[in-house]
């Protein structure tokens, strides 16, 4: 598509809602490969909504996510223990308010949402996304420890082949880090995804970080809910568990998975039934 | 502790902020990743927003220079790098915020300022909601003629507010070629 020749009328049209599905897609993923062309269509999309009124969309679980996100951003120091999580309403705090980190939700765009793509799934720490079903995948764009990429390696490593209740270590020579990821337990959604806690230690440092991944269809895994148990706090080191057993249930988990019913997982590389 | 007004006012926002987000990436729950991360950087830059002056075209324009900045990102480096990077949790350094501010009453006053067949037609379809077939089924136009005179009135609107600087949350910063 040569860009220069998409009118104003076409990307106003896409900015109203106007285009048949499939020539909206098209336009999109323009849009995505082409920055004065997200410039122009920007421009239709904003002088829309300075004039358009009030949405009459009720609040969703996506609006108290958000809400509870700003809120917590507001408070002028962060506590020790942050929180990502991976949809649904934040959940009441126990006594300490885990703080909902501000990262997105980390999940699988169609490649027709390519202009969002960037935001979403933009770093895999070196890792390829996605492509011609690559067994090695990444936790799924998060950096378990920032700035220790081996982390992350051992963490996509562990995902894949270590059994519950068992340690992988792990070292970053340029971060002159090294430390352990150890798997918890799996767990089969409703939806039919196969979910792993996990958690990251750094040696010499406290806390750490317990996540959940899920197994993406594409191969490689997804974190759909982290939290940070930093260390020399008041906060119960089990309180990051706590917050992913939560997001386990609400995603809709039952308890884990039997030993062997895990083992025959590892062992045919996730193809699960689904 | 109870949040401050202004995250309030943010919060409060999150209805129309998401229906941009939507309007500009095709998809919701990317789009509320975006409007997390514009809310994020409202509130870092809160002291440059200023008092009376509309609040949702400020984040509107953050939000905006957020994705445009995700999109060059991911074209100039592909998508092989930290996310932190990528979407900025870590802070903006480096990063210019493109501020805009827009009076209360701007956008009314440049609508008045429009010509009037313009103001007409982005009335119907901006502000009433209609399809573009109802519109012109109103003016009695051609969906050709109200789909010009639309993004032709848009233009114009956004040269009266100062939309149309080209402002990027990257200029000036190591965005790399483009």
């Amino acid at each position: 598509m040569d860009v220069t020749k998409i009118s104003d009328e076409r990307l106003a049209a896409l900015a109203d809602g106007e285009l048949p599905a499939e020539e909206a897609a098209a336009l999109r993923a323009a849009i995505a490969g082409d920055e004065t062309l997200a410039e122009r269509f920007a421009l239709f999309v904003e002088t829309r909504e300075l004039l358009a009124p009030e949405p009459r969309a009720a609040a969703d679980a996506g609006h108290d996510r958000l809400a509870a996100a700003i809120r917590a951003a507001d408070r002028p120091h962060r506590p020790a223990l942050s929180v990502v999580e991976g949809g649904g309403p934040a959940r009441p705090a126990p006594r300490a308010t885990p703080q909902p980190r501000l990262a997105p939700r980390f999940r699988v765009a169609a490649p027709a949402l390519a202009a969002c793509l960037a935001l979403a799934v933009g770093g895999l720490l070196g890792f390829e996304f996605g492509r011609g079903g690559t067994t090695t995948g990444s936790a799924g764009g998060i950096a378990a420890v920032p700035g220790a990429p081996g982390a992350d390696v051992a963490l996509a490593s562990a995902l894949e082949r270590t059994p519950s209740g068992e340690k992988l270590s792990w070292t970053d020579d340029a971060a002159r880090l090294h430390g352990a990821v150890s798997i918890v337990s799996t767990h089969r959604l409703d939806d039919g995804r196969l979910c792993r806690e996990y958690e990251v230690s750094v040696d010499g440092r406290d806390g750490g970080v317990v996540g959940l991944g899920c197994r993406r269809k594409d191969g490689g895994w997804l974190t759909e809910a982290l939290a940070r148990n930093a260390g020399g706090s008041d906060y119960a080191t089990a309180s990051g568990l706590s917050v992913i057993e939560g997001a386990i249930e609400r995603l809709g988990g039952h308890g884990a998975l039997s030993e062997t019913e895990e083992r025959d997982l590892i062992a045919k590389n996730w193809k699960a039934l689904r | 502790m109870p949040s401050s007004a202004f995250a309030e006012e943010l919060v409060a926002l999150l209805p129309r902020l998401r229906r941009f987000a939507q309007s500009l990436c095709g998809d919701a729950s990317l789009a509320d990743d975006l409007v997390q991360l514009a809310c994020e950087r409202a509130l870092k830059a809160r002291e440059t927003y200023e008092d009376g002056t509309r609040l949702d075209a400020w984040v509107f324009r953050i939000l905006r220079n957020a994705w445009l900045d995700g999109l060059r990102k991911k074209k100039t480096e592909g998508i092989s790098e930290p996310v932190e990077d990528v979407i900025g949790l870590s802070g903006e350094d480096g990063r210019k915020v493109a501020h805009v501010s827009i009076a209360a009453n701007a956008v009314m006053e440049a609508m008045g300022r429009l010509a009037e067949d313009h103001r007409q037609v982005l009335t119907l379809v901006c502000v009433e909601e209609m399809s573009y077939r109802e519109a012109a089924d109103a003016l009695g136009a051609p969906i050709g003629t109200v789909m010009s005179r639309l993004s032709r009135a848009r233009k114009a609107l956004a040269a009266a507010l100062g939309l149309e600087e080209g402002e990027s949350p990257l200029e000036g910063a190591d965005a790399g070629g483009s």
